[in-house]
C-alpha cells in the first residue's frame, strides 16, 4: 500500500533524471543532425540538380554529336541515295530524331527524311528565313523552344551547320525519350526530376502524362523564383509540389536550351536521417527508460523492500505482536535500522511482561481491596438497613470476616463486662459448641483472657502450642481436638476502653493471618462497634421518646378530664405497664388511714380495693416512707417486716415488686407498684420510670383536685353575682318608687300645689328636687348596669338619623355648655345612611360623653363630630380638657371607675357612665375607645356597624 | 482515397490490412484473338506493377466475334461484371466498350485515330472515360507505302486489304490509297476481315494483277497472318504490314510499333486508373519508335532481291 509511494518515487526519479538526459541528449543531437543532415542534403540536391542537368545536357549533345556525324561540309556534296541514307542510318541510331531536314547553304530544303512521313528530296523549299537555318549559320547550332506537336508531344528543333559552304541539317527532336533520362536520375527514394522550358513549360517529368498535357510550371514558387533572369544559383529551397507534398526543390539551368532541371526530394525523405536519428534518439530513450525503470524498480525493490518489512514488523509490533522480529540481510542502514527494531521490540516485550506482572500483582491488590472495600460496604449497608438491629450486621461482619480471612470457622462474642457470650457463629462444629459451653472464664493466659486483660489483636498461630492448650484448658483442647482449630485470631471489639465484645476466626491449618487481614477485621470490629453504639444510641433514643410519649399521652389524659382522676390514672397503669416492661402496675391511693386501690392492669390479681396502711406492705412503706421500694425477690424477704407483701404476693404469685411514692410537696398521696411473677431486680431505668410516673399521677390527681375547687368557686361567684344583681335590680326598683314619690311631691310642693312656700323652702325643695334627681339619676344607671350584667339589656333595633342623634343631643347640652362658657359645636357629615340601631340607648351614649366633655373641660370647646367609615359609623367627641392620663385611660370604662383626682372628685358621677356606654356599644358590635394627652383634652371614639345585629349579652 | 480507406481500415478492422489486396478486376477487350505475347506482356506489366493475377487481380480477358451486335454485347457483359478498367485492343473493341460504359474507365491500346473515331477530345486531354495508347496509323500509312515501294520495285498496282468495319481501318486504307496516287501506282482495295475473307481478298487481288499487297492495319490481320502470309506467299504477293508479328508470320515486312510494347504500356495507364487517376486527365500517349522488319525468307520465296540500303535501314531481318 505505501510501497507503492516510495516505490514509484524512486521509479519515476530514475526514469526522470535517466529520460531527462536523454531527452536532452536526444534533443542536442538531434538538432545537430538536422542541421547537418540539411546541409548535407543541400549540398547534395544541388549536386544531383547539376548532375541532373548535366545529364539533360549530355542527352540533347548527343544527339547534337550524332548529328554532327552527318553535319559535314561536304554532305550536301553527296548523292541523294547517300545522304538520305545517312539520315535513316542517324534516324535508326537515335530514336529521339524524328525527322532531318537538310537544307542547303542558302536555306532551301535539300533532303527530308522522317520516321512518320515520306522523304522527300530536293523539294527546294524555301526556309532561309527560320531561325533553325539563320541561327544554325550563324552559331553552328541551334536550339529551338520547345514545342508540341499535336499540342502534346514535346518537341525540340535542332539545326546544325554544316560548316562552310555545307547548309544546315535540321532536327525534330522527340524530347519524350528525355523522360527515359531523368527517370534514371535517382533522387533518393521518392525524389524526381523535372525540366521546364524557359517559359516554365514542363519538358520532361517522370509522369509523362503531365508533359503530355503541357502543364504550365510556373505555378509552383520555385519555379517561378528559377524562372526570374537574376536567378538564385540553383541553391535548394524548401517548397511544395503540385501535389501538395513539401519538397527540398534544387535545380540547374541549362543555358544552351534555355531549361532548368528541377531536382526535388520530399522533405520527409530528406530529412530522414534526422526521423532516423530521432527514432535512434527515441529508441534510446525507450530503451533507457526501460533500463532507468528496471534499476530503479530493482534498487526501489532492494530499498522498499526492507522497509515495507520494516513497517510490516513495527506494524506487528506495533499491533502488540512483541515477539516479532524482522529480518532483513541488506548490510546497510536498513538492517541496522531492523535491527534496532528488534532491540527496541526486546527491551518492550520485556517491559511489557514486568509491567503486565506489575498489573497484575497490583490488579489483585485491588480486587482484594475491593472485596474488602465491597464487603465494607456491604456491612455498613446492612449497618444502615437494621437500624438497631443488631443480629444482621454481626452475621454479615462474620460471613464477610470468614470469607476475606479464608477461615475455617468464626465466632461472634459478645462481652457483658463479665462474660463472653457466643452471639453468632460460624461453621463451628456443633461438638465444639457444645464442649465449650460450660466455659465461664477464659483464663488469663488464653485468646479470650488477653482480650479481656486489654489486648486488641491475639493471634495464635499455633494454637497446639499454647500454655493454654498444654495447660488442658478445656476451651482450649476442645478448639484443637475436636475442632481442628490450628490458628486463631481475637479481635477486640472496644468502645471508650469498654470491651464489648470479640470476632475469633480460626483455620484448620497453621497459617497465620495476614496484616491486611488483621487491619480488615480491626474494621469489622470497628464496625462492630460502631453498629453496637449505633443500636444503643437507637434504642436509648426510642425509649426517650416512648417515655415522652407516655407523658404525653399521660398530660392528655389530664387536659381531657380535668375533673376526674380516674382516667388519668388507668392511662398511668397503662404506660408504667408499656414502658416499664412490666407484667402487672397497680395505683393505690391514700385515703385517711387506708390505701385504696385506685387503678390496676396486669394478670396478676388485684390487691384488695382497701386495706390499712401499713410498712409491712410494699405501697404502704413507700407511701409512709416516701420512697421508693424495691423488692427484687419477695421469697427472701423477711416475714416479721414485710407481712403483708408475703401474703399479698403469696396469694398473687407474684416474686419481684417495685414501688414508688407519688408525692406532693413530700408528703405521698399513694403509691404506684410493678409487680412480677418472675424473682429478679428491677433495673434502674423501670426505677427511674415509675418514679416518674408516680410524680404524673401525682400532678393529675393535684390537677383534678384544683380544678375541682375553682369550680366549686366558681360557681359559688356566679351564684353570688346573680344575687347581687337581683338585689340590685329588685334595690333600684324599691329605691326609684319612693324617689320618684319624693320628687314628685317635692315638685309639687315647690309649683305650690300645697301651699305657698317660702324662698327658703323654696331653695331647700330646690336643692331635695337636684338630689333626688340626681340619685334617680344614680339609680337608673345601676339598674341600666344591673340589668346589663344579669343579661336583661335588650337593644330594641329601629331606623335612626346620625344628624338627628348628633343634634338632640347637642340641644340637651347647649345651655350646659352655655353656662361653663364653652364652645359646642358639631361636624356631622352629609349624605350620612340612616342607621338601624336602638337609637335611644345610642343618644344615651352619645349624650354620655358630651355630658362628660362639657363636665371635664374648663375652658376650650367640645366638639362632636360624625362621620362613615365603610360599614361603620364613627361618632367622635372631643374636648379641650384635663385628658386622662394613660393608665387611667384602660379603666375608665370600668364600673365604678373614676379617674381618681381632685379635679373629677369635683365633679362627682357614679363612675358607671362610661362602663354602661360601653355595654351599649358592645352590644351593638361596635367598640369604644379613648385618645387623650393629659392636659391637652381628650376624644372619645365611638364606632358602630351602620345596620347594628344585637349582640347576645356577654354577661 | 486508398490511403484513407487504408487508414480507417487500419484503425477500423485489422483484417483490412487487405484492402491493398483487394480485388483488381481488370477486363481486357480484344477486338481479335491478341497475338502470342501480347497478353502475356500486359500481365507481365501488371506483375510488375504489383498485380498479380489470382492474388490481388482479376484478369478478364475477353475477344470479339462476328457482329456488331455480338461485339456490343460482349462489351456490355464485360462493363456489367463490375470490372474496375476494360482494356481495349485496337478500334472496333475501343467503340464497343465506349457504347457499353461511359463511366468504367477505358484504355485503348493500338488505336489509330483515336481523335477520328471521337473517342478522346485530344490527346493532351482526352476528357471522357477513354484514354490510353494511340498509333500513329493514317501518318504513317504514306511512309508505310513508301517502304513498300522501295523494298519491292516496280510496283504498279497495289492491292490494299482493309477492314471497313474498322474507321480507323478505313481512314489509313484511304491515306495510304492517296499516297499510292501520288506515287503513281494503282491501289485496288478490298474488304477482309477474317480467314476467309483474307483468303479471298488474296485470291481476288492476284488475279486482278496486282504486285504487291498492302495490309491496312486491322487487328484482324493479326489473328489471320498465318493464313494472309500463306496466301500471299502462294499468290506469290509480296504484303506490307504494320506489325512485326505479320512478319515473322510470313509477310514479307512491316513498319510500326511494337503492340507487345503498347500493351505493356498500357498497364502503366490501368495501374494509375487503379490508383484513382482519372482517365480524363490522363493524356493519349502516341509511340514514338518504329520497327522496319524484313522477312528475308519469304523475299526469297517470292524472288525478291530487297536493296543493301533498305536492309541496312531494316531494324531487323528475318533470315
Amino acid at each position: 500500500m505505501r510501497w507503492g509511494g516510495l516505490f514509484l518515487k524512486y521509479v519515476v526519479l530514475f526514469v526522470g533524471l535517466v529520460a531527462g538526459v536523454l531527452a536532452i541528449n536526444a534533443a542536442l543531437d538531434l538538432y545537430f543532425v538536422y542541421q547537418e543532415n540539411r546541409r548535407a542534403s543541400i549540398e547534395v540536391q544541388r549536386e544531383k540538380a547539376e548532375a541532373a542537368a548535366q545529364r539533360v545536357e549530355a542527352f540533347v549533345r548527343e544527339i547534337e554529336r550524332q548529328i554532327g556525324w552527318v553535319a559535314y561540309t561536304q554532305f550536301a556534296a553527296l548523292p541523294a541515295e547517300q545522304r538520305r541514307f545517312d539520315y535513316g542510318r542517324l534516324l535508326r541510331q537515335v530514336p529521339a530524331i524524328t525527322e532531318l531536314v537538310q537544307l542547303d547553304r542558302q536555306g532551301r530544303e535539300q533532303l527530308r527524311v522522317s520516321r512518320l512521313s515520306m522523304d522527300v528530296v530536293g523539294a527546294g523549299t524555301d526556309r532561309s528565313a527560320e531561325p533553325a537555318y539563320v541561327e544554325a549559320m550563324a552559331h553552328k547550332v541551334y536550339f529551338s523552344p520547345v514545342y508540341f506537336r499535336k499540342e502534346s508531344e514535346p518537341y525540340l528543333t535542332m539545326a546544325i551547320a554544316h560548316g562552310g559552304r555545307g547548309g544546315v541539317t535540321v532536327a525534330e527532336i522527340n524530347l519524350k525519350l528525355i523522360l527515359e533520362v531523368i527517370a534514371n536520375i535517382k533522387i533518393g527514394r521518392d525524389g524526381y526530376t523535372y525540366v521546364v522550358d524557359r517559359l516554365g513549360r514542363l519538358v520532361a517529368h517522370p509522369d509523362l502524362s503531365l508533359v503530355l498535357r503541357g502543364t504550365d510550371m510556373k505555378k509552383l514558387a520555385q519555379v517561378e523564383a528559377a524562372l526570374q533572369p537574376e536567378g538564385d544559383g540553383g541553391k535548394p529551397v524548401d517548397a511544395t509540389n503540385r501535389a501538395g507534398v513539401s519538397v527540398l526543390s534544387a535545380h540547374a539551368a541549362i543555358p544552351a536550351l534555355g531549361w532548368i532541371v528541377f531536382v526535388e526530394l520530399p522533405t520527409s525523405e530528406a530529412q530522414q536521417p534526422v526521423i532516423d536519428a530521432g527514432l535512434r534518439s527515441l529508441a534510446l530513450l525507450v530503451l533507457g527508460l526501460i533500463i532507468a525503470g528496471l534499476a530503479g524498480a530493482l534498487l526501489a525493490r532492494r530499498m522498499v523492500v526492507p522497509i515495507r518489512t520494516l513497517q510490516a514488523g513495527a506494524a506487528r509490533i506495533g499491533s502488540g505482536e512483541l515477539g516479532h522480529r524482522m529480518s532483513i540481510k541488506t548490510g546497510d542502514e536498513l538492517e541496522a535500522l531492523a535491527d534496532q527494531f528488534n532491540r527496541s521490540a526486546e527491551a518492550l516485550q520485556e517491559s511489557y511482561e514486568t509491567l503486565e506482572q506489575r498489573v497484575e500483582d497490583r490488579t489483585a491488590e485491588l480486587r482484594e481491596t475491593l472485596e474488602q472495600q465491597t464487603a465494607m460496604a456491604d456491612v455498613l449497608q446492612v449497618i444502615n438497613s437494621s437500624p438497631g438491629n443488631l443480629a444482621p450486621v454481626f452475621d454479615a461482619i462474620l460471613d464477610k470476616a470468614m470469607v476475606l480471612c479464608d477461615a475455617s470457622f468464626g465466632i461472634f462474642g459478645r462481652f457483658d463486662g463479665k462474660l463472653f457470650e457466643p452471639a453468632i457463629d460460624r461453621g463451628v462444629p456443633p461438638e465444639l459448641i457444645e464442649a465449650t459451653r460450660q466455659i465461664q472464664s477464659p483464663p488469663p493466659n488464653s485468646g479470650l483472657g488477653r482480650i479481656a486483660a486489654g489486648e486488641s489483636v491475639v493471634q495464635l498461630v499455633d494454637l497446639a502450642d499454647t500454655d493454654v492448650y498444654r495447660a488442658g484448658f478445656v476451651g482450649a483442647t476442645a478448639l484443637v481436638d475436636i475442632g481442628g482449630a490450628k490458628t486463631a485470631i481475637f479481635v477486640a471489639l472496644r468502645k471508650d476502653g469498654v470491651l464489648l465484645g470479640v470476632i475469633v476466626m480460626y483455620r484448620r491449618e497453621v497459617r497465620a493471618f495476614s496484616d491486611k487481614q488483621v487491619a480488615l477485621l480491626q474494621n469489622f470490629a470497628a464496625q462492630a462497634v460502631i453498629a453496637m453504639e449505633n443500636a444503643r444510641l437507637l434504642t436509648e433514643l426510642r425509649e426517650s421518646l416512648e417515655q415522652q410519649t407516655a407523658t404525653s399521652e399521660i398530660l392528655h389524659v389530664i387536659s381531657q378530664s380535668p375533673t376526674d382522676v380516674q382516667p388519668v390514672l388507668n392511662v398511668v397503669v397503662k404506660a408504667a405497664q408499656r414502658f416499664c416492661g412490666a407484667e402487672d402496675v397497680v395505683i393505690g391511693l391514700r385515703d385517711g388511714d387506708d390505701l385504696a386501690i385506685a387503678a390496676h392492669d396486669g394478670p396478676i390479681q388485684a390487691p384488695p380495693p382497701r386495706r390499712a396502711l401499713d410498712r409491712s406492705s410494699a405501697q404502704g412503706r413507700a407511701v409512709i416512707d416516701a420512697r421508693t421500694i424495691h423488692l427484687p425477690d419477695v421469697a427472701q424477704l423477711d416475714p416479721a417486716e414485710w407481712r403483708a407483701v408475703i401474703t399479698l404476693t403469696r396469694q398473687f404469685g407474684a416474686k419481684a415488686v417495685l414501688a414508688a411514692p407519688m408525692l406532693r410537696e413530700g408528703v405521698a398521696v399513694g403509691a404506684i407498684m410493678l409487680r412480677r411473677r418472675e424473682a429478679g431486680p428491677f433495673s434502674e431505668r423501670q426505677v427511674m420510670l415509675l418514679e416518674s410516673f408516680a410524680a404524673q399521677a401525682v400532678i393529675a390527681i393535684q390537677n383534678v383536685r384544683l380544678f375541682t375547687e375553682i369550680q366549686e368557686k366558681s360557681r359559688q361567684l356566679e351564684v353570688a353575682s346573680q344575687h347581687k344583681s337581683q338585689f340590685l335590680a329588685n334595690m333600684s326598683h324599691e329605691l326609684r318608687t319612693p324617689l320618684n314619690a319624693i320628687i314628685g311631691y317635692t315638685e309639687m310642693m315647690a309649683d305650690g300645689l300645697y301651699g305657698e312656700v317660702g324662698d327658703k323652702a323654696q331653695g331647700v325643695l330646690e336643692r331635695v328636687q337636684n338630689n333626688g334627681r340626681h340619685l334617680l339619676g344614680l339609680i337608673n344607671d345601676v339598674l341600666d348596669l344591673s340589668k346589663i350584667e344579669a343579661g336583661q339589656l335588650t337593644l330594641t333595633v329601629e331606623q335612626y338619623s346620625v344628624a338627628d342623634m348628633v343634634s338632640t343631643v347637642l340641644s340637651a347640652t347647649e345651655s350646659l355648655a352655655r353656662t361653663k362658657g364653652l364652645k359646642l359645636e358639631s361636624a356631622v357629615s352629609s349624605g350620612l345612611p340612616t342607621g338601624f340601631g336602638d337609637a335611644r340607648r345610642l343618644t344615651q351614649v352619645l349624650l354620655n360623653l358630651v355630658g362628660n366633655a362639657i363636665k371635664f373641660t374648663d375652658t376650650g370647646s367640645v366638639e362632636v363630630r360624625a362621620a362613615q367609615a365603610n360599614d361603620k359609623f364613627e361618632l367622635s367627641v372631643v374636648d379641650t380638657g384635663f385628658g386622662i392620663a394613660p393608665a387611667d385611660q384602660a379603666r375608665i370604662f370600668d364600673e365604678f371607675q373614676q379617674v381618681d383626682n381632685t379635679s373629677t372628685r369635683k365633679k362627682g358621677g357614679t363612675g358607671l357612665g362610661l362602663s354602661i356606654s360601653r355595654k351599649i356599644v358592645e352590644l351593638h358590635g361596635g367598640r369604644i375607645t379613648v385618645e387623650s394627652q393629659e392636659g391637652k383634652g381628650s376624644t372619645f371614639k365611638v364606632t358602630v356597624p351602620i345596620n347594628a345585629t344585637p349582640v347576645e349579652s356577654a354577661a | 482515397m486508398r490511403r484513407r480507406d487504408l487508414l480507417v481500415g487500419l484503425v477500423a478492422w485489422p483484417g483490412a490490412a487487405n484492402a491493398q489486396a483487394r480485388q483488381a478486376k481488370v477486363g481486357l477487350l480484344a477486338a481479335n484473338v491478341p497475338p502470342p505475347g501480347t497478353v502475356e506482356a500486359f500481365r507481365d506489366g501488371l506483375r510488375q506493377r504489383g498485380y498479380v493475377e489470382g492474388q490481388n487481380l482479376t484478369l478478364d480477358v475477353r475477344a470479339l466475334r462476328g457482329s456488331l451486335e455480338q461485339d456490343i454485347q460482349t462489351a456490355a457483359d464485360m462493363a456489367g461484371s463490375g470490372v474496375d478498367v476494360i482494356v481495349a485492343w485496337a478500334t472496333p473493341a475501343v467503340l464497343a466498350a465506349r457504347r457499353a460504359t461511359s463511366t468504367i474507365p477505358v484504355v485503348m491500346v493500338s488505336v489509330g485515330e483515336p481523335i477520328g473515331s471521337g473517342l478522346v477530345k485530344s490527346l493532351a486531354r482526352p476528357e471522357g472515360n477513354v484514354t490510353g495508347l494511340a498509333n500513329l496509323g493514317r501518318d504513317l500509312s504514306a511512309k508505310q507505302v513508301e517502304v513498300f515501294i522501295e523494298t519491292v520495285p516496280g510496283l504498279k498496282q497495289i492491292g490494299v486489304v482493309q477492314n471497313q468495319l474498322n474507321p480507323a481501318s478505313v481512314g489509313q486504307s484511304r491515306e495510304a490509297q492517296e499516297a499510292m496516287r501520288g506515287l503513281h501506282l494503282v491501289p485496288r482495295v478490298v474488304e477482309a476481315s477474317s480467314d476467309v475473307t483474307y483468303e479471298e481478298a488474296m485470291l481476288r487481288l492476284s488475279q486482278s494483277g496486282v504486285e504487291g499487297v498492302f495490309v491496312v492495319p486491322d487487328p484482324s490481320a493479326l489473328e489471320h497472318r498465318k493464313a494472309i502470309a500463306e496466301q500471299a506467299i502462294a499468290r506469290r504477293l509480296p504484303t506490307m504490314f504494320q506489325r512485326r508479328e505479320n512478319a515473322e508470320a510470313g509477310g514479307l515486312m512491316s513498319y510500326g510499333a511494337s503492340l507487345i510494347d503498347q500493351f505493356r504500356q498500357a498497364t502503366g495507364y490501368v495501374d494509375r486508373i487503379l490508383k484513382g487517376a482519372r482517365p480524363a486527365d490522363l493524356p493519349v500517349e502516341q509511340p514514338i519508335k518504329f520497327e522496319f522488319v524484313i522477312n528475308l525468307k519469304t523475299a526469297r520465296a517470292l524472288g525478291l532481291t530487297v536493296p543493301p540500303l533498305l536492309l541496312a535501314r531494316a531494324d531487323e531481318v528475318i533470315e
